[in-house]
């Protein structure tokens, strides 16, 4: 027998009361008026002897009667099998997303996170669905619903141990926004399956770190019923210190040093930084202390001897998590590139288009820019940009038509239909036609922002032409059936910019010169960018960024086929770099290094608070503990209890017996009260 | 001369203090005119022709109106008593084992007295005390002193402690006139307190008489539980198991008795015990009785009056 209130047999002890009155041959809570009480002398309360106990059976129906209200309001019951109930009557869809960031590799946080998922797989009960997903930057089924369902009941959990056995945080950064919306779908899945109404739940196992991305939960229409609980593994030991890279700096005494922001969290953090040469693993500097308070960020240099030709290894020492503790650095890669400059106009006069073209690609990084004469034409290579001003010479025409052919750029400002039988020449097609009608001025129209040449000016902020005033301009007419393509019209829709292939290659054709007394064009804002579009085309892209962080690997491939090769391994990597390190990136002829890291805000270990999840009105379900969980079950418990107590009603029997002897107890102490004159005995 | 012997229960059962004291005293008055103890009270002797400067309170109209003669109705007086009652009124007086309390008997028993003594027309007054004399209705005949002294006695005691000697010692100074005093108290405090007040009391030649009104628990102690048992007087509250001290309490309260006995003896002073279950007809007569035998309740002059 079990009881649903076993509390109440406490009351049981009330059986001494009773134990205790009998022992007392008198009461002495009453209280006797007499008038003559000097002619009394003060008595001893007596206490019976066991022995001699008072009216026992009294005593003993009185007992009893305790003992069976006691027992009855303990509500007991007889166990018995009964299926263990839902806790809320309904179907529990759950998803549980781990999160496998860079920051899950702080002391400890993921065998937390194993042990904590393992204890919340243990608490489903067998009609629970359930689905377990990875995130990183992207998201991943470790265990899908169909796989949970399919397996028994006692298969589960061992499957899931089996799973996360073989699982290992990556080096990626913490994109939750991405997994959350991963884990709405699958809740959606989950329910379009079962057809039935069912308690929806996400359960995030996280460290939840300063660096996790929510952004894109923003405005996210919650499903109704469905909440989100956030299950902490972190935080621990929030004190880190993270590098994130800056770039490269010419350092005072013309050396170069490495500008690297540090990301400090939790207390103040005392560290050392050092690079070493990545393949002899030798110092390459010296060793810089840095002090860094409890969440702050620090610009630092460090300086090199002289600049690395080799990958570099950067270790910083003294903060309690050893997982970002090295930082790779490629080594600086410059492209160079050069304009011929194919025309008569001095580079220092300020009424020609040359002074303008030297002054607006001064000072370029990337690529570094020369602007050549166009007598050094011979001297081009692909990635050479040739610029036409006015006729080429007819050596220089046969050399330009074959630099263009064989995939190279040039731009012909047409200003003269002089220039016409030249372009004619170069793109094979007749019918190229310039109207110099003078007008009093033309603006740009229809401009193509889909064109590489032009893309970066699509966003509506920068796409703004029309202030740009063309005073002589002259409208240039295609051939019909031209190959060519008209990437800029005029407002009255003639041509403003021709993209022409020639061969492999590209010639633009520019309406007018680019002088002020021509247009306002390279005065304007959109000039040099358009200018340094133009030399990226020219090079085949943008440069290829040699420091990147994991998961940024297929944004530098393009569409390319490219392989990575770890540095210090034979052979390539299967897939693009997972892990930081520095790799040997191919693509195509070209190779460079490229140094891997981690996210550098999985650096920042302090978490994100529950004010973070509520602004973006996620549905927070109160953060549960272990012990609450433990509850829940006894709450299924109690529930069962419930119910095998509220089918058989034992309690009725007691209170009806305890009844019972009440009467037999009132008839037996009125018997004895009139026995012996004396009133109710105590 | 019988009694009835009335039930005290069901005579105290009647709420009205006077119907009580008539119906003990109609009783008992029905009684007397059969007894050989005539003279007890007012009594008729013949009529005898009127002669100018009789008192016409005394002409018998009756027979005036029956035969036009003019007849004088002759008396001997014996009234003429003048009688003091000195009721106790402390907290003592308020217990009572019996469905009633000693204070609700002895003052059924005054009012009865007093009717009694009404009745014969003689002189009748009432003193309550406590303490101290704290109610006091002088010794007079007229109309309404019966009324006057029913309402005396309809006052609840409110007294704490009984002094009787501090009670004496002021009837001694107001009462002057040969009297005759009768004392309704239980006479539970020690004599020694009043034995001196007493004695000059009947040193004056009042005829005192003691009437002990007792709960019949205080006499056996067939009564309570073990409990605290509390003092009605002083508060004072001690354990008590009845059965262990009963022997002992029957001890003491018999020599107190004995020693109230004593004083009553030494000083000649007639007294009575009257238990509360204790017909009150038969504790009036014999009060009669033993007034009778000493003198004092028959008439203490022959003059004869009318």
């Amino acid at each position: 027998m079990s009881f649903l209130a076993p509390l109440f047999l406490l009351g049981a002890a009330l059986i001494a009361g009773p134990l205790i009155f009998h022992l007392i041959r008198r009461a002495t809570r009453h209280r006797v008026r007499f008038s003559a009480t000097q002619f009394l002398r003060a008595s001893r309360p007596r206490l019976q002897k066991r022995s001699s106990l008072q009216h026992p059976f009294l005593l003993f129906l009185r007992c009893l009667i305790i003992a069976l209200l006691a027992f009855g309001f303990a509500r007991p019951f007889f166990k018995q099998e009964l299926p263990v109930p839902a806790l809320e009557g309904k179907l529990k869809q759950t998803v549980v997303l781990l999160d496998e960031s860079a920051s899950m590799r702080q002391t400890g946080a993921w065998e937390r996170a194993q042990t904590r998922l393992i204890e919340l797989l243990k608490r489903h009960s067998s009609d629970d669905q359930l689905s377990l997903l990875a995130v990183s930057s992207t998201v991943s089924h470790l265990l899908s619903h169909e796989l949970w369902e399919k397996n028994p009941v006692p298969q589960r959990l061992i499957l899931a141990q089996n799973i996360l056995r073989q699982r290992a945080p990556g080096w990626g950064p913490t994109y939750l926004d991405l997994g959350m919306e991963a884990a709405l779908v699958e809740l959606d899945q989950m329910s379009e399956i079962s057809g039935r109404t069912a308690e929806k739940s996400i359960i995030v196992v996280s460290d939840f770190g300063g660096g996790t991305r929510l952004s894109g939960l923003a405005g996210h229409d919650w499903p109704v019923g469905c909440v989100v609980r956030l299950e902490s593994v972190g935080g621990m030991e929030p004190g880190n210190v993270g590098v994130q890279w800056l770039g490269w700096l010419k350092t005072v005494n013309s050396g170069i040093g490495a500008r690297l922001q540090l990301i400090g969290s939790g207390d103040d953090q005392s560290v050392t930084l050092q690079a070493f040469d990545a393949e002899s693993d030798l110092p390459m500097g010296e060793e810089q202390s840095l002090y860094l308070p409890g969440g702050s960020k620090r610009v630092a240099l460090y300086p090199f001897a002289e600049t690395p030709s080799g990958p570099v290894k950067l270790t910083i020492r003294g903060d309690p998590h050893p997982f970002d503790d090295q930082f790779w650095i490629a080594p600086k890669r410059v492209r160079h590139a050069a304009i011929h400059y194919i025309g008569s106009a001095a580079a220092d006069d300020p009424g020609q288009s040359r002074y303008y073209l030297e002054r607006a690609t001064a000072g370029w990084e990337d690529p570094l820019l020369k602007v050549k004469d166009g007598s050094e034409l011979l001297d081009s290579k692909p990635g050479d940009l040739i610029f036409i001003e006015g006729n080429p010479l007819p050596g220089q025409r046969s050399a330009l038509k074959a630099f263009l052919s064989e995939g190279g750029m040039g731009l012909c400002l047409l200003a003269d239909s002089s220039q016409l039988p030249f372009i004619q020449d170069l793109t094979g097609e007749t019918g190229w036609k310039l109207n110099l009608t003078p007008r009093n001025y033309a603006l740009l129209g229809e401009i193509d922002f889909q064109h590489k040449l032009f893309n970066i000016f699509a966003d509506p902020r920068y796409s703004n032409f029309s202030n740009i005033r063309f005073w002589d301009a002259p409208s240039i007419q295609l051939p019909q059936n031209s190959r060519a393509r008209v990437l800029a019209h005029f407002d009255d829709e003639t041509a403003a910019l021709v993209e022409v292939s020639v061969g492999d290659g590209r010639l633009y054709l520019w309406s007018g010169e680019w002088t002020p007394q021509a247009s306002q064009w390279v005065l304007s804002s959109k000039f040099v960018p358009w200018l340094q579009r133009l030399m990226e085309q020219a090079l085949g892209g943008p440069k290829r960024p040699s420091m990147i962080q994991v998961g940024e690997a297929n944004r530098l491939s393009r569409g390319n086929t490219v392989t990575w090769q770890r540095f210090g391994s034979g052979a390539p990597e299967p897939s693009d770099p997972q892990r930081p390190g520095i790799y040997l990136m191919k693509a195509g002829d070209s190779s460079h290094w490229v140094a891997v890291n981690m996210p550098p805000q999985e650096s920042f270990l302090e978490p994100l608070s529950q004010a973070d999840w509520e602004n973006l009105g996620a549905p927070l379900n109160p953060r549960e503990s272990l012990a609450s969980e433990q509850s829940k079950e006894e709450v299924v418990r109690f529930r069962t209890a419930a119910e095998l107590e509220s089918q058989q009603k034992v309690w009725r029997w007691f209170l009806l017996i305890a009844a019972m002897i009440l009467a037999a107890e009132s008839l037996v102490a009125i018997t004895i009260s009139k026995r012996e004159g004396t009133g109710i005995p105590a | 001369m019988k009694a009835t012997g009335i039930d005290p229960k069901t005579l105290l059962a009647i709420r009205d203090l006077e119907l009580r004291a008539r119906v003990v005293v109609e009783g008992l008055w029905s009684g007397l005119h059969r007894s050989p103890l005539e003279g007890f009270s007012v009594e008729f002797t013949e009529y005898r022709q009127y002669s100018p400067g009789d008192d016409l309170r005394y002409l018998d109209w009756r027979v005036l109106a029956r035969t036009d003669r003019e007849y004088i109705r002759k008396f001997k007086d014996e009234t003429n008593l003048r009688c003091l009652i000195l009721l106790d009124t402390s907290r003592s007086m308020s217990f009572g084992s019996l469905p009633y309390n000693k204070s609700d008997y002895a003052g059924t028993l005054v009012a009865t007295l007093g009717y009694f003594l009404y009745r014969q027309r003689d002189v009748v007054g009432l003193a309550l005390f406590d303490n101290r004399l704290h109610d006091y209705l002088p010794p007079r005949w007229r109309k309404g002193q019966f009324r006057s002294l029913l309402s005396k006695l309809g006052k609840k005691p409110t007294g704490n402690a009984t002094h009787l000697g501090r009670a004496l010692e002021e009837v001694i100074r107001i009462c002057r006139k040969r009297s005759l005093v009768v004392i309704v108290s239980d006479f539970l405090s020690d004599p020694e307190s009043w034995q001196k007040q007493l004695a000059h009391l009947a040193a004056m030649r009042h005829d005192v008489r003691a009437l002990q009104i007792l709960d019949p628990a205080e006499r056996t102690l067939d009564f309570g539980r073990a409990a605290h048992w509390e003092d009605l007087e002083t508060g004072q509250r001690i354990y008590i198991d009845p059965d262990a001290a009963r022997k002992g309490y029957l001890d003491e309260f018999g020599r107190h008795q004995q020693s109230v006995r004593d004083v009553m003896n030494g000083l000649g002073i007639v007294h009575d015990v009257a238990p509360t279950d204790k017909p009150l007809d038969f504790v009036l007569l014999e009060m009669i009785r033993s007034g009778a035998h000493a003198g004092a309740l028959t008439r203490v002059n022959g003059r004869d009056r009318g």
